[in-house]
């Protein structure tokens, strides 16, 4: 009895009594391991905002004292009526985003007289600028100052022709260029220029096409 | 007897045509829409709108595209707005052969002129990613190419150059070689994107240009434009001229 005892305390008290803890740790250890790589996976694998531009509005797009860069805008030579590059030049920044930034309001706020002209409607502003991982450069902008009635179709394709060049021209990293109006998938830019959508509300726009550096505007 | 086989055999003939509906005795069916209109005034410049152009160029069209043969539907014939989902389901659903949606246009510069022909580039791309952003509505490539056949008629009588403008979408590009002075210009358009059947829409102004009004705000200006859409039109559909559905060969 009493080794019976002793037996079965050696039994419950031993380095070996719970068939299911060594086990039980080892899956423990499995699941940590899976749940850390899936996690790494998940967070490599999301869409790459570069920053917001509500959080730039914050930081400044470039320090004074960061070198000039040289960008091409694209627009109209109001010479010869050919769409056609023209120099600009923005700011290095700590961020290929803010260099981005500073290209779109480059074209946005570009020159509106003289011999070279962005074909950009006065009232046009930039809300937000994002990069996604595979390229999408997503332009979200206002158009509250615009009036349908002074924007034709053909302004409107010279536009965004001007801001797919101006973006793919000057970031490699940009292979499409996506528009959002206020922040919301649009059917059209202004009322001509049909933007795109998927059915599950992604948006938008056309791919660019990295052809023609200058095109004839009859 | 034989005039009893005559009869027998007029009789026939009678029977036969009479068997045939009279839709099939006329031309192709067209649709036009002269867009906007009513409070929609569409793009404006110098004090014009480009609903009152689009009417008006519109019901010259829809004449003379009846004189010769046509089967015309024409969607707005006053100064009033029809919504989208009313004329673009009133053109989806009139069995017609193609369609042309007439705007005018502006250009701040004052330079470009019309005519310009619009088709809507294909649904999808060649890129090998499939990383397309995707559109609203679809367009298959064989109803783009149908189109495209329908803008290059028109550009060939408008005698203007019949190739793709540089400033086309790139997913209208595969086989084709743009050309600056292409009149024809494959980009997503509003009016287009939604249509089932080959459609394109014409511009024949810009209300920027002092050339394209003076040329269109005489009655000559407009006929001669006309004519020679409703000469695209026939070439579209293999037609001679004045003819009717048993010399129409659409493809």
């Amino acid at each position: 009895m009493t080794y019976t005892q002793k037996s079965n305390t050696s039994k419950l008290n031993g380095p070996v009594r719970n068939p299911w803890k060594v086990p039980g740790l080892v899956i423990l250890g499995l699941l940590l391991t899976l749940s850390g790589v899936w996690r790494w996976k998940t967070v490599n694998k999301e869409t790459i905002s570069l920053a917001s531009s509500q959080s730039s509005v914050q930081v400044p797009l470039y320090d004074p004292l960061d070198k000039p860069m040289t960008i091409v805008l694209k627009g109209v030579d109001m010479a010869s009526g050919k769409f056609i590059g023209n120099k600009a030049v923005i700011h290095q920044s700590k961020t290929r985003y803010n260099q981005m930034k500073q290209a779109v309001l480059a074209y946005l706020h570009g020159p509106r007289d003289g011999k070279f002209q962005v074909p950009v409607p006065n009232g046009m502003e930039l809300n937000q600028l994002f990069l996604t991982g595979e390229g999408t450069a997503v332009v979200d902008l206002s158009l509250g100052g615009v009036k349908n009635e002074s924007f034709g179709f053909y302004e409107e394709v010279l536009f965004i022709r001007g801001m797919i060049e101006t973006l793919s021209s000057n970031f490699f990293e940009v292979r499409q260029v996506k528009l959002l109006v206020d922040g919301q998938d649009a059917q059209s830019l202004a009322g001509h220029y049909a933007l795109g959508t998927s059915a599950v509300n992604m948006p938008v726009s056309l791919s660019g096409s990295k052809g023609a550096s200058a095109v004839s505007v009859p | 007897m034989p005039n009893a086989r005559r009869s027998i055999l007029l009789l026939s003939c009678f029977l036969i045509l009479a068997s045939i509906p009279l839709s099939a005795m006329a031309g192709p069916r067209i649709v036009l829409y002269a867009a906007h209109g009513g409070e929609d005034r569409g793009v404006s410049a110098n004090g014009q709108d480009e609903k009152d152009w689009t009417l008006r160029l519109g019901l010259a069209l829809q004449k003379t595209l009846a004189a010769d043969g046509f089967d015309v539907l024409m969607i707005r014939t006053k100064n009033e707005s029809i919504g989208y989902d009313n004329w673009v389901g009133q053109i989806n659903g009139s069995g017609a052969a193609a369609a042309v949606i007439l705007h005018a246009d502006r250009e701040w510069t004052g330079r470009t002129h019309g005519p310009w022909v619009i088709v809507e580039p294909p649904t999808g791309s060649n890129a090998t990613d499939s990383q397309e952003i995707q559109r609203w509505g679809s367009m298959s490539f064989s109803q783009y190419r149908q189109s495209l056949r329908l803008a290059r008629a028109l550009a060939v009588a408008w005698e203007v150059n019949p190739l793709l403008s540089p400033l086309s979408d790139s997913r209208a590009l595969p086989g084709e070689t743009p050309f600056a002075e292409g009149r024809v210009l494959a980009s997503p358009h509003q009016s287009l994107r939604n249509l089932a059947i080959p459609a394109v829409v014409v511009e024949p102004l810009f209300l920027t240009s002092s050339q394209d009004i003076k040329k269109f705000s005489t009655d000559e200006g407009i006929q001669d434009f006309v004519e020679k859409t409703a000469k695209g039109l026939q070439t579209y559909f293999q037609m001679s001229p004045n003819s009717t559905s048993a010399e129409v060969h659409p493809k």
